[in-house]
């Protein structure tokens, strides 16, 4: 009941936030203006208001509610896998290998032809996925030692994988200077500023597939916090669970790579705040941080395209500055074990 | 009727031999106490009762049948296991910890949900902590929860079997002694306990069978009254200490002691 209530609300607060970010800009546009563009008022005569609405923000909006739902509840989930609150896509070095994949992928489909370009924005969600799967693994080796792992040697694991990719992606930067190329900072920062709606037809099926089946894991996840013995001891397959979930944070987290490029500390934010207010349950942490990651990221790209309008702040960047010093208290308060 | 029998277990672990031919037997209504030094091998024996390792020799059975058998949600909606450490370090209430333990059960209508935490919260005494976050609680209360957790998930169940990996660390003596007076009551009510402790007085006091282990051996292991004295526990715990027993209102208690000279030297 409670929680049913508790999420009511947050759908409430989602959309209003989402509302608003289509009004606000670098033009103003009104809420009738708006409803008009939506189809939901009298039909206006301002065809460019329209085309900022429906061709720009409105996918755009879209497109950040979807990835913010999605790093969130990743987020959510590699922190149950490693039961550590700092665990978080972009931390682990997930995001950057997705990342360096997509760049290695844009730089070698020009040599390729013709064909390779065309067909290269449908293949770079499954080509990052890889980059995303291969960093994983390797931090998982890295940080496992004699079975167990270590967040320390994590953390150290994930930051050495992202400065790798990043190191990659500029030799890549300055190896081939190919128009397609001039924009990979983008990957390194993040944007939404290339959304449209080809993009959103993969941005929207992955959120409602992921939010769709990660409530079924919430007991599980809630079990695995008390530790994988317990879980075990619970009835809990531990092996396919992890499988199953790295896999799906992996997928997740490169599909948004592919799309708007590394953004971190949604993935972090998003669910320590709600933790501090309703406990740890992931029946309502998941939807909950869906919700809040959603409202996130549309805030930080409505503040990144309007801050400094006409031009654009990377989107990352604005998040990476809530989410540092966050990071750190977190990172104070635990200690690093 | 054979809850849990165990034979010629031994368990080899990057070249280490923790368990050696060890062999154990519970029946319901039993509970069975394992003693012994640190490293002996309780926790290791405990580990492949529990299926969490595989024994390299030897064989488990579960109600009769091997534990290979069983699937993992099966053996937990007959069998809890309390491991010796804790790893929770997120903020669930008492209660929603409990009700962790509930995962595996078959049917879980509201109502008998409720009477089962009720009735486990008073067994245990975790009333007053009930809505507590876990982190804020001591290491013994911790302790109390995590025991509440693991009768939670089968203090339903038709022929429950419990492996408590020192239930008791931790807690002060009165809350000690009601712990193993708990467990002696959920003995009497049909459940098969394996419980390792450090405690011989809590073993003397409440056990029905123990084991002494040293070295990954069961040096010897019977009723509680013919298992305990000065030469076994001096052969399980080391030459250089002695055992007495002392008698007070018809119950033996023991003491550890070491030779005058050495204790004087330690001064």
């Amino acid at each position: 009941m409670r929680r049913n209530r508790l999420i009511l609300a947050g759908i409430a607060l989602t959309l209003a936030t989402a509302l608003a970010s289509l009004c606000i800009g670098a033009s103003s546009i009104s809420l009738v203006q708006l409803l008009a563009a939506l189809g939901l008022g009298r039909p206006s005569p301002e065809t460019w208001t329209n085309t900022v609405i429906t061709e720009v923000r409105l996918p755009r909006m879209l497109l950040a509610l979807s990835i913010g739902a999605t790093l969130a509840q990743c987020g959510v989930v590699l922190q149950a896998l490693f039961r550590n609150p700092l665990a978080e896509p972009g931390l682990l070095g997930i995001s950057g290998g997705a990342a360096f994949a997509v760049a290695c992928a844009l730089a070698l489909a020009p040599a390729l032809g013709a064909h390779a370009i065309h067909a290269l924005p449908y293949a770079l969600p499954l080509i990052a996925t890889i980059g995303a799967l291969l960093a994983t693994g390797i931090v998982m080796a890295l940080a496992r030692t004699s079975g167990v792992t270590d967040i320390a040697g994590l953390l150290l694991a994930g930051v050495s994988i992202n400065a790798l990719a990043g190191a990659g992606i500029a030799l890549l930067q300055t190896l081939v200077s190919d128009s397609a190329l001039r924009d990979l900072t983008v990957w390194m920062y993040g944007s939404l500023g290339r959304a449209d709606w080809a993009q959103l037809s993969l941005g929207l099926p992955l959120l409602l597939g992921i939010a769709l089946w990660l409530p079924r894991e919430a007991a599980a996840l809630d079990a695995l916090l008390l530790g994988e013995a317990e879980a075990a001891h619970l009835g809990v397959n531990i092996e396919t669970l992890k499988r199953r979930l790295l896999l799906l944070v992996a997928l997740a987290t490169a599909t948004t790579v592919a799309l708007a490029g590394m953004i971190g500390f949604i993935g972090l934010i998003a669910p320590h705040l709600l933790r501090l207010v309703f406990g740890p349950g992931h029946r309502l942490l998941l939807p909950a941080s869906a919700l809040l990651g959603a409202s996130l990221l549309v805030i930080a790209d409505t503040a990144a395209r309007s801050l400094f309008a006409p031009l654009e702040v990377p989107v990352g960047v604005l998040t990476a500055l809530v989410g540092v010093p966050l990071f750190l208290s977190l990172l104070r308060a635990r200690g690093v074990r | 009727m054979s809850l849990l029998t165990a034979t010629k277990l031994s368990v080899i672990r990057s070249g280490h031999c923790l368990l050696r031919d060890a062999g154990l037997h519970l029946a319901a209504g039993e509970l069975h106490v394992l003693l012994g030094p640190n490293g002996a091998g309780k926790s290791t024996l405990l580990r492949v009762l529990a299926g969490e390792w595989r024994a390299t020799t030897g064989q488990v059975l579960l109600a009769g049948r091997p534990l290979e058998q069983w699937t993992p949600l099966a053996q937990a909606r007959c069998r809890a296991v309390l491991p010796q450490h804790d790893p929770l370090s997120f903020g669930f209430t008492v209660k929603e910890v409990i009700q962790l333990g509930r995962l595996a059960a078959a049917t879980r209508h509201p109502g008998h949900e409720k009477t089962l935490l009720d009735e486990v919260m008073a067994a245990t005494e975790l009333g007053a902590l009930a809505e507590r976050r876990y982190p804020s609680l001591s290491g013994g209360e911790r302790r109390r929860v995590q025991l509440a957790r693991v009768l939670a998930q089968v203090w339903d169940a038709q022929q429950p079997v419990l492996l408590l990996d020192e239930p008791v660390h931790s807690l002060d003596p009165a809350h000690q002694h009601r712990v193993m007076a708990l467990l002696r009551r959920l003995a009497k009510r049909g459940f098969g306990i394996v419980a390792s402790l450090h405690e011989l007085n809590l073993a003397a006091a409440y056990a029905d069978h123990i084991s002494l282990l040293r070295g990954g051996c069961i040096l010897s292991s019977g009723a509680t009254d013919q298992v305990l004295d000065n030469a076994s526990l001096r052969e399980t715990y080391g030459h250089d200490l002695q055992f007495t027993a002392v008698l007070h209102e018809g119950r033996s208690h023991w003491l550890s002691h070491t030779r005058p000279a050495e204790s004087a030297a330690h001064r």
